[in-house]
């Protein structure tokens, strides 16, 4: 008895400390799918929307058998307060079971939100609360998160789900860089940059990327990066930024080429010279030609001037949204804050990188090599 | 009267242990014919003993000597002279031959044995692997044995234990390669045991093993050609006369994984069916337990997909997660239990009724959710790819004791629990052998021996069986 002595203390121990009873089961809570934060519409306070999972056989729906596995609809509800605490309290009245917040996958700001009073509050809530994934998604929407929620789309079971699979789709195909709240609260406690996360709408009944939020470092939206600038951005950002893009050929005026330009190294170096930062950007790229369209004979000497091409419109661009950076935004939403403090750790303890940011020259260098030439009709001299 | 010997034999006769005393005339000697009719071979005894002595047809005076070398037709003969030995060579199947004017007597072994032929095995099947099982004679089984190994330094030592059933008890090994300190130890628990009968291999089993530690640690084996394979690795194999399960031991957890056919078969495969054993060792023992962790304390664990269907294949469900499981694992134990028990005839018939039934009936009523029934039965499954008989029946309970500590305390008691089992594992020793070698202490040849189980690249023994001669070339 004597040897199980130690066993039973460690159990009877565990059992006080843990206080596991009262947990229940995963179907007999109410599991959060994803989360909206917007002003409250009287102008005083927040307003939550919190989408759930309505578990069980759904009506109307001819998979809504007993015991199957794939649930069918969501629920939206809606409460208002002062603060975070009074709404969430409101909310907890509404919905039937203890909350699951574990699930949860994706967190959407309204716009308005976003710009006053930022989202960094909301931020800190989730990061410090017990629950959250550390995976969950943030983005900015263009309406109100209570009509975003309670918008019917025809392309997911609910608005959290199409928020994430939208966004994980296109960052997998290098289309989009998206933020987890975890980094987003990096980016803040670094206090000198800003950062970027998906804007999102409503298009045709389903979740739309719009482009990117552009975030100061005290959490505020300041702008936006549209559509057709997001993959210029990417290229700088994502570690698999792809452009598609048709290009003129410089020898046939006639003839446009489809291009798929993606990222191959990217490469920033950060130097001081006579007291003023430079920085250059090395973006290695590769081009791949997908098809022309139109059937032209080429001369195998087209393809440089082509090739130049691609560089130049890439470092126009670069250098375009960089300037838009430093000049409309005036904040470090490209992270360039992190090489420099790599790069120059103890200049970077002297300076306010903040003010100095608008200063900096950038060169940007684009190399790049076309492959898959062969799909055009070369002639041979 | 030279002796006490017709004294003795009246006195046996009056004790109804069925002892027939046959008088014999010949050549005007008496001779008298002692034997129990039940257990010996009368067809053997009256051509091979009584008719010899009857026909004696010369005229020179017929002593017991001359009786055992020059008349009497038996294989077996001993020469005794102590009277108090009667009652034990009788109840051995003996007959006793004796004469009033001679100071010793014959015993003639003509045992009749009742036994089954040599079948396949029910217990311990393989594919590619010998047929020929052990039946519940030690003389058949030590011929199967001596039939494989044909080595004079095989040997055999015989005990009788049990005091009323004296059943004969082989220790077998191979002197030259067996640990002399282990035999020992085995040979000295065997004499020590005191009990008045050993019906099967099992209470010898018991003797051996340390009554306090859960798992199985001494091994039992039906097939001859894996207890001859055992016997190469320098182990020592004990044969109970009565049963048809040999004992290995020392044997260790790892073996206990190795069906055998593995050393037959091709290499490749034997890693990998090593390997999925191993894994349904784990998924056997855990996947209840897991199950009740993550559906009651962590769903968090899982991606958020799975999250839904896991809270959505539940939904109807009305008991809590610990309580279905266990409610369904022991519906499953019920099944199983009783399947053994049934007939052989309407055993599949009821497997049948318990699958479908009871599992989709279950589901349909919405007691027990879609995915316990998949994991209840891939647990039980898991546990058919185990080898040995006497692991599974362990791994049955402590999946009981998994899923308890996973209920009460989540993933923490989950790994609680898994923890105890491993601090029971490693300090189980089996016959002085650490139970957990090749892993702790650990050997990486060994382990690579284990897994290849490939005769051509495995050129020694195993090395914590410490035997005398390491190399198999």
């Amino acid at each position: 008895m004597k040897k199980y002595r130690l066993f039973f203390i460690i159990l009877i121990i565990s059992l006080i400390l843990t206080g596991c009873w009262d947990y229940n089961d995963i179907n007999k809570r109410n599991i959060t799918l994803s989360v909206g934060v917007d002003n409250a519409h009287n102008g005083k306070g927040v307003e939550f929307s919190g989408e759930n999972a309505r578990l069980g056989p759904s009506k109307g729906h001819d998979g809504g058998q007993i015991g199957s596995a794939s649930i069918s609809s969501s629920f939206t509800f809606v409460s208002n307060g002062k603060d975070f605490e009074e709404a969430r309290a409101n909310y907890n009245k509404n919905i039937p079971l203890n909350d699951f917040s574990g699930a949860t996958r994706a967190v959407v700001f309204s716009k308005e939100y976003a710009k006053n009073p930022g989202i960094d509050s909301y931020i800190n809530r989730v990061i410090n609360l017990f629950g959250y994934r550390s995976a969950l998604l943030i983005a900015v929407s263009d309406i109100p998160t209570n009509e975003l929620f309670n918008a019917k789309i025809k392309n997911d079971i609910s608005i959290g789900h199409a928020v994430e699979d939208t966004l994980r789709h296109l960052s997998e195909e290098g289309d989009l860089v998206y933020k987890t709240i975890y980094e987003a609260n990096s980016d803040i406690l670094l206090e000198d940059v800003g950062y970027l996360i998906p804007y999102i709408g409503i298009r045709d009944s389903s979740i739309s990327v719009l482009g990117y939020a552009v975030m100061s470092n005290d959490s505020r939206l300041i702008d936006i990066i549209k559509l057709n600038e997001m993959s210029t951005a990417n290229l700088l950002l994502s570690k698999n930024a792809v452009q598609r893009k048709s290009y003129k050929c410089p020898a046939h005026p006639m003839q446009d080429i489809s291009v798929k330009t993606s990222l191959k190294r990217r490469k920033i170096k950060t130097s001081i010279v006579n007291d003023s930062i430079n920085i250059n950007i090395d973006l290695n790229l590769k081009s791949e030609i997908q098809y022309p369209y139109h059937y032209l004979s080429h001369n195998k000497n087209d393809i440089e001037p082509l090739e130049k091409s691609i560089e130049d419109k890439i470092q126009e661009d670069v250098l375009n949204i960089i300037k838009k950076s430093q000049e409309e935004f005036k904040i470090d939403c490209f992270d360039f804050a992190r090489y420099f403090r790599v790069q120059n750790p103890e200049v970077y303890k002297k300076i306010s990188w903040k003010e100095e940011y608008p200063n900096i020259k950038f060169t940007v260098k684009v190399k790049t090599k076309l492959v898959n030439t062969n799909l055009l009709e070369i002639y041979q001299e | 009267m030279k002796n006490n010997f017709i004294k003795k034999m009246n006195e046996l006769n009056k004790k109804n242990i069925g002892v027939y005393v046959r008088k014999l005339l010949a050549l005007d000697k008496e001779v008298y014919l002692l034997y129990i009719p039940l257990i010996v071979d009368r067809k053997s005894i009256s051509e091979n003993i009584i008719k010899p002595i009857l026909e004696y047809p010369e005229n020179s005076r017929l002593t017991m000597k001359k009786l055992a070398e020059a008349v009497i037709f038996a294989d077996e003969v001993e020469f005794d002279s102590d009277e108090e030995k009667f009652e034990g060579y009788l109840l051995e199947g003996k007959t006793i031959i004796l004469s009033p004017n001679e100071g010793d007597y014959l015993v003639v072994d003509v045992l009749k044995r009742e036994k089954r032929n040599v079948e396949s095995p029910e217990v311990e099947t393989g594919i590619k692997s010998p047929r020929d099982a052990f039946t519940e004679s030690i003389e058949t089984n030590l011929s199967l044995i001596r039939y494989r190994i044909k080595d004079p330094a095989l040997r055999i030592e015989s005990m009788s234990i049990g005091r009323r059933t004296k059943t004969k008890v082989a220790v077998v090994y191979i002197k030259d390669i067996v640990n002399t300190d282990y035999l020992n130890q085995i040979k000295d628990q065997l004499n020590r045991i005191e009990i008045d009968g050993i019906l099967e291999s099992g209470y010898i089993e018991k003797y051996l093993s340390d009554k306090k530690k859960i798992f199985p640690q001494i091994g039992t084996s039906e097939r001859s050609d894996s207890v001859a394979g055992k016997l190469l690795d320098g182990k020592v194999a004990i044969i109970v006369d009565g049963s048809n399960f040999a004992l290995i031991a020392p044997r260790t957890f790892l073996e206990f994984l190795d069906s055998g056919d593995d050393h037959y078969g091709n290499t490749y495969i034997s890693v990998f069916v090593s390997i999925l054993r191993f894994i349904a060792l784990l998924l056997t023992l855990t996947l209840s337990a897991l199950y009740v962790t993550v559906v009651a304390y962590h769903p968090d664990i899982l991606p958020s997909q799975y999250i839904l269907s896991l809270a959505n294949s539940r939904v109807a469900v009305p008991v809590n997660a610990v309580l279905e499981a266990l409610l369904m694992e022991f519906v499953v134990e019920l099944l199983r239990e009783s399947n053994t028990r049934l007939p052989r005839q309407i055993g599949p018939s009821i497997g049948i009724v318990g699958t479908i039934v009871i599992g989709q009936a279950a589901v349909s009523a919405g007691l027990v959710s879609p995915l316990m029934v998949i994991i209840v039965s891939l647990s039980s499954m898991a546990s058919f790819a185990l080898p040995d008989y006497s692991l599974v029946n362990i791994t049955r309970l402590l999946k009981f004791f998994m899923i308890l500590c996973a209920g009460v305390f989540g993933l923490f008691g989950f790994i609680m629990g898994y923890t105890f089992l491993v601090v029971v594992l490693v300090s189980t020793y089996s016959v002085g052998i650490p139970y957990t070698a090749p892993l702790a202490p650990f050997s990486l040849k060994d382990i690579k021996d284990f897994l290849l189980a490939d005769i051509v690249t495995n050129k020694d023994r195993p090395s914590y069986i410490d035997a005398k001669d390491k190399t198999k070339r």
